[in-house]
């Protein structure tokens, strides 16, 4: 039991790191606040039970001011472990206070991972189950049943739907299979289970989806309570998430399936009208009131904001162009017809939306308002007509859901149409790129609608960065450092090789001979030196493609393969995640092996390499984002125009996020030890150095920072003979693991908020 | 010699050495040299001391070929026959070819299997530069019932051997090289065939199916070389390669390791996401365009290389943990994967994937610590639990009493040795009584002697005796008379020799009687 400034938190664990403790207190702040907060605390000292244990006891105590706790992480094993490590508390809760545990805490995941259905979860591809499931559950279909018994049926879905929702799931801790062991036994769906439960849930864990993308998150987090604290772990990235769920892209072929969908469609309506021509009447009269019903709803201030409905539009009925079935359908025609004619062109053509919203008005009369109402309508439509597979219709819903966006902001957002790929000029593969530039448009809802959001991640360096991108007001901000009885890390910057040749992944000296043969010979002889595994990742794949085929040629990689095998991160996932694999299984057979990666890939962000899985990582370049880009060029003016900053402050954040997000794969625990090689004289610079997390800036000497091949493998030699000395848990004793007393000492109080006041 | 009583496997006239014309005769066992003219060999190589043999490059004048020894030395042959020396070096190369592996390896297995023992025992060891490196018996004599002991008691041991894996980087070891007139050489050994063939279970098929029916072996490693499997670098996929049906199961093979999926949820990339954004949503970021058509060569090649290494290491990872299974399984597995059934790999229920948290298993110092302390305390309070032997004093005692200066042994003092005599002089004694007895043990198997062989032993062993004492004991004795020592510490080696030498002047009277 651990004393919080006078809250009381119970601690699962024998032993707690001093960061640990500055975390939960900065954490309590901003509670205390409501406010907003940004954290960065390695990985591997415990982020995760740290905030679990704080708010849970913050709830506990206050459950008038705190009454849900949402945890939202990136991946569905990362989503699994914090689930886990809240069981852990909540049984420690029990033990302690002797009491039953009266919250209710759960994961939710896709119908892919929670389905049980047996026909339904055999497809493995997300989105076919969804699609396979739509066709069992919507409610149409299931009113159909009312007149035809043999149609297919979903009986775990009935099953909850007679019973489930009067049951609320009992208290206690839900991972995935736990839900699904749950549905199976009771006959329920689990993932509708889990969906409805998640109102009276204490806490919540899912993926940064369900509150980031607006498609989603009306659906999912429409209710979810005010009084909420919100976590984004793993936060780095979580500008780009918001960007890309507001962004669209529509090439040629999916105008040409969208011209299938419109037919169908037009080919329905017929038919229907033929039939049952009061249905669509009935429609009509619907769409008037049910946009009604939703306006009244949201004055009572429970429904998050959803940026493709914008506020405006509730106050006012569909418009009557696009009122008829027919009337929308032509209105579609109208518009797909425009923007192929967009994409005819031969040079590329960039504009704001006020101008493309202009440009169609003077070219096919579109008006802007019914653009607007374009996703709704398109959603009321289908519902009416009863179709059964929407996945059918992804086409013509991305088409309504960009007309909805572009007309809905006119600002954040550009318009890039470009006729061609840039290295292929020959080929044309015209694509029209909608896309978001700010990230805040995306999270601003939640960030007005819950009173705590937390941000935290092992690297958010430099902090003041993400505030300002994301433009909210945080009344936390805090780093802290890794406090270490042994250094378990060593940062190394090699500059140049052992001929003297500057080392760099610029794009002047990218083709440069003398600098792939020295990056080779680094690798070579980092592969004799260093114990079972090395990642070593490239600033992007083309550049690690060309560098490869360059070390086969001069047999560099023979000459590895005689010390490691060699595996290499290919852009299909399947092949990675054998290869993968594969490289754990030569990691544990004492054999060794070496991961070649790609910084922004699939493995630098997923991946963890613990222990021997990665005992040293060697970052060949600086991981620039493709400047190149049209979008990013935009982006960039738009950050420098309306948050005042500079092009290349915004560059060289983003290249060291992603530097430090690859070397921060290996150490991931205070018994865990690794080299961390910045192979690029670029790295000395103060500019890019000061932007790494504090964690990795303190461990770099001045000493290191230009270092030939041949004296970082001599570094490198005499710090893993250190790190290979046994290391008792005594040793960390009193330095980075405390138990209750020494904790609660005076002297080491001061200590831990003296480190905590470097920041 | 015996020469002619061996099998002679081929006979080369007109073959020179050290500047003399002789014949050279190739026997089952050993090759030989004879001058012209006489009827002895004054060049005689057991294959079995033979390393490997040389031949002189193609086109020089002087048609030769040397064979060296393990020992380093070599000699060599000059076949100066004018019409025919070409095809006789040729022959007798090939004959060597194939005789000299089947007595490498016996060799190699002996001067293992003798180092291993050499290593293992320190004792041992002691004796061998006692009675070996000093000369008083030959190594042959010393290894002479020694291996047959253990190769009879114990095969198990040397079967239990660990498997070798197979090295990454073989491929890399058959550098070409090469020959000067626009022609690459390989060099192929037998070690880089068999890694080739456990690492590329299709290949020793495609070998056994053609060699050497439809090639020779050196017509099948040539093709190999030149094929586009071997350099995956280079894309065009001749038909009438041999080898593209194994690139074509290589691939097959990979797919269907990429369709199982991987056991490990943590590494599983396609699981990882939990809500992919649907296609078309999102900042467009994928640069290469997945379509073939618009990619270069140069790109496609790029790409090759990439996953002929994951395929390679993969292989080789397999090869090394494969052990017993036979690899025709994969292939068997392989070969089901055409046309249709392609769907049933697809449709094959979903891997039943193990929980989080059974992949966490990492032993830290701690908990090797923790360990080592926990086997400490086990050892500390072992208490052997045995019901038939003596109790630990009379053990003891009895050991003493038939220790030399026991009463047993009837020496004078019975204070015990180790107070009376420098522990460097005890060394070289114990040393002393290990070589003797070892010489002895020699000498006393010979009885009862009813061979001519055992003669001949008898005799030289009672040789080595006279020499083991000349050499080795009168040293000592003299020694620790200098140190002014009790003498009687070597009295009951000596006796021992006496004893010996009265049982063989025994023996040598009765014979002489029986002859006379």
């Amino acid at each position: 039991m651990l004393n919080i400034e006078g809250l009381l938190v119970h601690f699962p664990y024998d032993y707690i790191y001093p960061e640990q403790y500055s975390y939960m207190l900065e954490l309590k702040r901003t509670l205390d606040a409501k406010g907003h907060g940004v954290l960065e605390m390695p990985s591997g000292t415990g982020k995760t039970i740290s905030l679990l244990s704080l708010i849970v006891a913050y709830q506990k105590v206050f459950p008038l001011e705190v009454s849900k706790l949402i945890y939202c992480s990136r991946t569905v094993p990362e989503i699994e472990k914090v689930v886990e490590e809240l069981r852990k508390l909540m049984e420690y809760y029990s033990k302690q206070t002797g009491e039953s545990n009266n919250f209710l805490a759960l994961a939710l995941s896709s119908r892919k991972n929670l389905c049980i259905h047996p026909e339904v979860s055999s497809l493995r591809v997300g989105k076919e189950v969804d699609g396979k499931c739509h066709t069992l559950t919507a409610s149409y279909i299931r009113a159909q049943r009312h007149s035809d018994p043999d149609l297919p049926v979903c009986r775990f879905y009935e099953d909850f739907d007679a019973v489930g929702r009067q049951m609320p799931l009992p208290a206690g801790v839900y991972n995935l299979d736990d839900l699904k062991d749950f549905g199976k036994r009771n006959g329920w769906c689990p993932y509708y289970l889990a969906r409805y439960s998640l109102m009276h849930a204490n806490i919540v864990v899912y993926s940064y989806h369900y509150l980031l993308d607006p498609k989603i998150a009306d659906l999912v987090s429409k209710e979810l309570t005010k009084k909420s604290v919100v976590v984004f772990d793993e936060a780095h990235n979580i500008d780009n998430v918001c960007i890309d769920s507001m962004s669209v892209n529509i090439s040629r072929r999916t105008l040409d399936r969208c011209q299938t969908n419109v037919e169908t469609l037009q080919n329905t309506i017929q038919k229907i009208k033929e039939t049952d021509a009061t249905k669509l009447k009935m429609e009509y009269r619907r769409l008037v009131e049910g946009l009604k019903e939703a306006n009244v709803a949201r004055e009572t201030d429970v429904y998050l904001s959803n940026p493709v409905l914008p506020d405006e539009i509730l106050q006012e009925a569909v418009p009557g162009t696009i009122r008829t079935a027919e009337h929308f359908v032509g209105f579609l025609k109208r518009f797909l017809e425009y923007l192929k004619s967009r994409l005819r062109v031969h040079h590329v053509v960039q504009e704001s939306t006020p101008q493309f919203l202009k440009d169609i008005f003077d070219k096919v009369c579109i008006d802007r308002k019914p653009l607007r109402f374009c996703a709704e309508r398109l959603r009321s439509l289908l519902r009416t007509l009863e179709i059964a597979d929407i996945a059918d219709f992804s086409a013509v819903t991305l088409i309504s859901n960009f007309a909805t966006l572009v007309s809905t902001y006119s600002q954040g957002f550009t318009i890039i149409i470009e006729p061609f790929e840039d290295r292929t000029p020959t080929i044309a593969n015209p694509v029209l790129h909608f896309s978001c530039m700010d990230p805040s448009i995306a999270i601003k809802p939640v960030f007005q609608r819950f009173q705590s959001v937390i941000i935290t991640s092992g690297t958010l360096s430099p902090l003041d960065i993400y505030p300002r991108i994301l433009d909210f007001r945080p009344v936390t901000m805090a780093s802290f450092t890794m406090t270490l009885a042994r250094t378990c890390l060593c940062p190394l910057i090699v500059g140049r090789g052992n001929d003297q040749v500057a080392l760099s992944s610029k794009f002047e000296t990218r083709e440069d001979f003398a600098v792939i043969r020295n990056y080779g010979s680094l690798l070579q002889e980092m592969s004799a030196i260093v114990p079972d595994g090395i990642v070593a990742f490239f600033t992007s794949y083309m550049y690690m493609e060309n560098i490869v085929a360059a070390w086969y040629e001069q047999g560099i990689l023979e000459n590895i393969q005689r010390n490691k095998l060699i595996f290499i991160e290919t852009p299909d996932a399947a092949e990675t995640s054998m290869a993968l694999e594969k490289y754990q299984e030569a990691c544990e057979n004492g054999r060794g092996a070496i991961l070649l990666s790609v910084a922004r890939g699939k493995v630098s962000e997923g991946i963890d390499f613990v222990h021997h899985f990665g005992r040293a990582v060697i970052m060949f370049g600086v991981p620039y984002v493709y400047t190149q880009s049209r979008i990013l060029k935009a982006r960039l003016e738009y950050l420098r125009d309306q948050f005042q900053i500079r092009e290349n402050d915004f560059l060289t954040f983003d290249a060291m996020r992603h530097a430090a997000q690859c070397v921060g794969r290996v150490i991931r625990g205070k018994t865990d030890y690794g080299l961390m090689i910045f192979a690029d004289k670029r790295y000395a610079r103060a500019d890019k150095r000061g932007k790494l997390p504090r964690w990795i800036q303190e461990h770099i000497s001045d000493g290191s920072l230009n270092l030939t091949v041949d004296e970082a493998v001599q570094l490198s030699k005499h710090f893993l003979r250190q790190m290979a000395q046994p290391f008792r848990q005594e040793d960390q004793l009193g330095l980075s693991l405390l138990t209750l007393e020494q904790l609660e000492s005076e002297e080491m109080l001061k200590k831990i908020s003296q480190i905590a006041h470097q920041t | 010699m015996a020469a002619l009583s061996e099998e002679v496997l081929l006979v080369v006239k007109k073959v020179r050495q050290r500047k003399q014309d002789g014949t050279l005769y190739l026997m089952a066992e050993r090759i030989a040299w004879g001058p012209e003219g006489k009827d002895r060999f004054t060049v005689s190589h057991l294959y079995a001391d033979t390393r490997c043999q040389k031949i002189s490059p193609d086109g020089k004048a002087k048609i030769q070929l040397q064979l060296v020894l393990h020992t380093g030395e070599s000699t060599t042959f000059h076949f100066s026959n004018d019409s025919s020396a070409l095809k006789d070096r040729d022959a007798a190369k090939e004959l060597l070819q194939q005789l000299l592996p089947k007595f490498k390896k016996k060799a190699n297995k002996e001067l293992e299997e003798k180092n291993r023992m050499l290593q293992e025992d320190p004792v041992l060891f002691q004796l061998y530069k006692d009675l070996v490196v000093s000369q008083v018996i030959s190594a042959d004599e010393f290894w002479a019932n020694r291996l047959g002991d253990t190769n009879h008691a114990d095969p198990s041991l040397s079967n239990n051997k660990q498997e070798v894996g197979i090295s990454g980087a073989f491929l890399a070891d058959i550098r070409p090289q090469t020959d000067g007139c626009n022609g690459l050489r390989y060099n192929l050994t037998a070690d880089i065939i068999e890694s080739i063939f456990r690492t590329y279970p299709t290949v020793k098929e495609k070998y056994c199916e053609n060699v050497p029916h439809n090639l020779t072996e050196k017509e099948f490693w040539t093709r190999f070389f030149q094929s586009h499997y071997f350099h995956r670098d280079r894309i065009n996929t001749g038909t009438q390669d041999i080898f593209s049906e194994c690139a074509k199961q290589d691939e097959q093979g990979l797919k269907s390791m990429v369709v199982q999926g991987v056991k490990n949820p943590l590494v599983d990339l396609l699981s990882l996401e939990d809500k992919t954004l649907d296609e078309g949503y999102g900042v467009c970021t994928t640069l290469p365009s997945t379509s073939n058509s618009n990619r270069s060569v140069k790109e496609s090649s790029n790409s090759a290389i990439i996953k002929r290494f994951n395929h390679h290491s993969a292989m080789v990872l397999a090869a090394g943990s494969r052990k017993g299974e036979t690899p025709a399984n994969q292939a068997s597995e392989t070969s089901n994967t055409d046309g249709n059934s392609r769907d049933s790999v697809f449709f094959q229920p979903p891997v039943k994937k193990p929980p989080l948290y059974a992949f966490k298993h990492y032993t830290t110092s701690q908990d090797i610590i923790n360990s080592v302390n926990y086997i400490q305390h086990e050892m500390v309070n072992y208490k052997p639990n045995l019901t038939q032997v003596l109790s630990s004093t009379t053990a003891s005692s009895a050991i003493a009493a038939l220790s030399s200066g026991g009463v047993l042994m009837q020496a004078a003092t019975q204070q015990a040795i180790n107070q009376m005599v420098p522990s460097e002089v005890q060394g070289e004694l114990k040393h002393l009584y290990a070589a003797a007895g070892e010489l002895l043990r020699h000498f006393w198997s010979c009885f009862p002697v009813n061979t001519p062989f055992m003669e001949e032993k008898v005799t030289k062993m009672k040789s080595n005796l006279e020499r083991f004492q000349m050499t080795k004991l009168c040293p000592f004795q003299e020694k620790i008379q200098r140190q002014y020592l009790s003498t009687n510490l070597t009295g009951h080696l000596e006796e021992m020799l006496q004893t010996a030498y009265s049982k063989f002047h025994i023996w040598q009277t009765r014979r002489m009687l029986r002859k006379t």
